[in-house]
């Protein structure tokens, strides 16, 4: 049963009551001649009502309201001619082949509406379960925070990966590793693996941006949630791998080979900008053939270490070397 | 003498009583986690089920996406948070997001020399659909921008600025406070800004305007543009329409990965 949207005038919320249920009033246009049956010949009401027993008429509402605002079935002209009553509208012409097409377009309209409110309906049923799933979970974290220290090492474990399994954030603060669960562990160890190469070729160094692009074009599937990599990378350190997650005091996160010394770096970034008299960050990305981003890191570093000072105008932030600390 | 063999005693059950209170306390939490963990199986069984059936309107209907989202939102699950999780596993919503960051990221920093790190969503949507080319998925501008909310975990200063009933993507980890953003979203209307409508419109001082004004310069989000009549216009390469239709160069697509 399915009335077009074009029918429709207007619609206003009716507010539930005692012992009525909540109801949207949607007034609708007098029906088309060529209408399709359903369920009554004729009505002496120009308006139906959509009762909602339980809950939902709120978001039915914003919903309706939307497409009453977009207008969409406007865009389509072809199939606009059969189901309004707009009368004969100026310069629309309706050749007779295209009622046939019409009439496929609306079939298969019907049926994705059927396929989406079965889908609709099946994906309520689930998100009812995974609720219930939400509630234990939080019961049993309730538990674990009453109880800190008698909840073994194996049992957070395990409940860390339940949470991973069905999204829900870990509401236990005790944490060794960060969020990080076996999975994260695993996962840990496989970037060492496959970072190596490319770190070396970067000079030791590669933003997180870079790294998440690097590892899911490579994946091709089943790919690495953002979050997965930061939880990773939060474990190298603890699990001795030679790679390490540093924070720069901007925010920006990186990963480094352990053996990489940024400090070090910092020298020879003093050397290239004396060379040069003065460098803005594009300009020394380039010479060295590192992204902007983390050059940008590098020369703010040798800032905080002394190295250089800066001269920032509205022609860019440029970066000297620091006369005050050499020549005094 | 008796009293303290009753204290003692009293004691001594006390700590009898807590120790079998602890011991249950963890039995109690040992049987809630076998529970969880078959209920968890079940659960997987009717998400497999789900998708089954379901998994192409997924894939294929962007309002369906926004509907599960919102439900999952609501019941505090985020079906985004790692690809080792059961949504992504069994729906693929994870790899349909987790890629969209990657194509997200792409676009951004090829574009980044042009408009200083900051796009509209628009811009940044019609890049995208470019580059996924004619046979992907439909990706519409709410999956943009979940996926841009998850890339925030990066720690890469990706931001979303509301600006005049759109979003402006904010790449680069540029400070941009209050008065910044103010600022942009009055210059949405035209591309730019001067200081006398920034005065007219939001009444400020001179000096806040221009210094608002310079540090949109020196981030390189803004051009100065002296030769405009009148008064010095600011213009917002972000906001430039023009841009849209330009396609990013194969140079603009090689500086992306140095």
């Amino acid at each position: 049963m399915a009335i077009p949207l074009s029918q429709i005038v207007f619609i206003e919320e009716q507010a539930a009551g005692i012992g009525k249920s909540a109801k949207i009033v949607v007034h609708l246009h007098t029906a088309p001649p060529n209408k399709e049956p359903g369920p009554f010949q004729s009505s002496k009401n120009s308006y139906i009502k959509l009762s909602f027993k339980e809950h939902g008429q709120i978001e039915f509402y914003r919903r309706l309201s939307e497409e009453m605002t977009q207008r969409r079935w406007e865009n389509v002209p072809v199939s606009q001619s059969l189901q309004t009553n707009r009368g004969p509208q100026p310069g629309r012409i309706r050749a007779v082949g295209i009622v046939g097409i019409e009439r496929k377009l609306e079939e298969k309209r019907k049926e994705t509406d059927k396929n989406i409110s079965e889908a609709f309906e099946d994906l309520s049923k689930l998100m009812i379960k995974a609720k219930e799933m939400v509630e234990l979970s939080k019961s049993i974290a309730n538990k674990i925070k009453d109880k800190q220290g008698d909840i073994t090492e194996d049992e957070t474990i395990r409940f860390k990966s339940y949470l991973l399994s069905m999204g829900i954030a870990n509401p236990v603060t005790r944490e060794t590793y960060g969020s990080g669960t076996q999975y994260h562990m695993q996962l840990a160890r496989q970037l060492a693996g496959i970072l190596q190469v490319p770190l070396e070729e970067r000079g030791g160094i590669m933003s997180l941006t870079e790294v998440y692009c690097l590892v899911n074009r490579a994946r091709g599937m089943e790919l690495l949630s953002p979050e997965d990599l930061v939880n990773a990378c939060k474990m190298l350190e603890a699990l001795k791998l030679p790679l390490r997650l540093r924070v720069f005091d901007s925010g920006v996160m990186v990963i480094e080979l352990q053996s990489h010394k940024e400090e070090e770096m910092v020298a020879s970034a003093l050397e290239t900008v004396s060379e040069k008299g003065s460098l803005t960050s594009e300009e020394f990305a380039k010479l060295v053939g590192m992204s902007v981003l983390l050059a940008k890191e590098r020369l703010l570093l040798a800032e905080k270490m002394g190295h250089l000072c800066r001269d920032d105008s509205v022609e860019g932030l440029r970066f000297y070397p620091n006369l005050f600390m050499t020549q005094s | 003498m008796h009293r303290r063999g009753v204290g003692a005693g009293a004691i001594a059950k006390k700590k009898l009583a807590e120790a079998k209170y602890k011991e249950r306390g963890t039995v109690l939490a040992e049987d809630q986690l076998a529970q969880m963990s078959k209920q968890l199986d079940m659960f997987k069984t009717n998400l497999e089920e789900f998708a089954s059936k379901h998994k192409q309107e997924i894939r294929k209907n962007p309002e369906f996406r926004v509907q599960f989202q919102d439900m999952c939102a609501t019941i505090g699950v985020d079906p985004l948070a790692s690809g080792k999780g059961f949504w992504s596993e069994m729906l693929g919503v994870g790899d349909f997001y987790y890629e969209l960051g990657v194509q997200i990221i792409e676009v951004c920093l090829a574009l980044k020399h042009r408009n200083g790190g900051l796009i509209t969503l628009e811009e940044l949507h019609q890049q995208v659909l470019k580059g996924r080319g004619k046979f992907a998925q439909d990706v519409s501008q709410d999956d943009l921008i979940r996926a841009i909310k998850k890339l925030k975990a990066l720690g890469t200063g990706f931001g979303i600025i509301p600006v005049g009933g759109t979003y402006l993507i904010q790449s680069v980890p540029a400070e941009l406070n209050m008065d910044h953003t103010v600022v942009l979203q009055l210059a949405e209307k035209n591309g730019y800004v001067t200081v006398s409508e920034i005065k007219a419109c939001l009444k400020w001082e001179t000096e806040r305007a221009r210094q608002v004004l310079e540090h949109l310069l020196k981030e390189g989000l803004a051009w100065l543009d002296l030769q405009a009549p009148g008064e010095a216009h600011y213009w917002l390469p972000a906001l430039f329409t023009d841009l849209y239709s330009q396609e990013i160069t194969a140079e603009e697509a090689r500086e992306t990965l140095p």
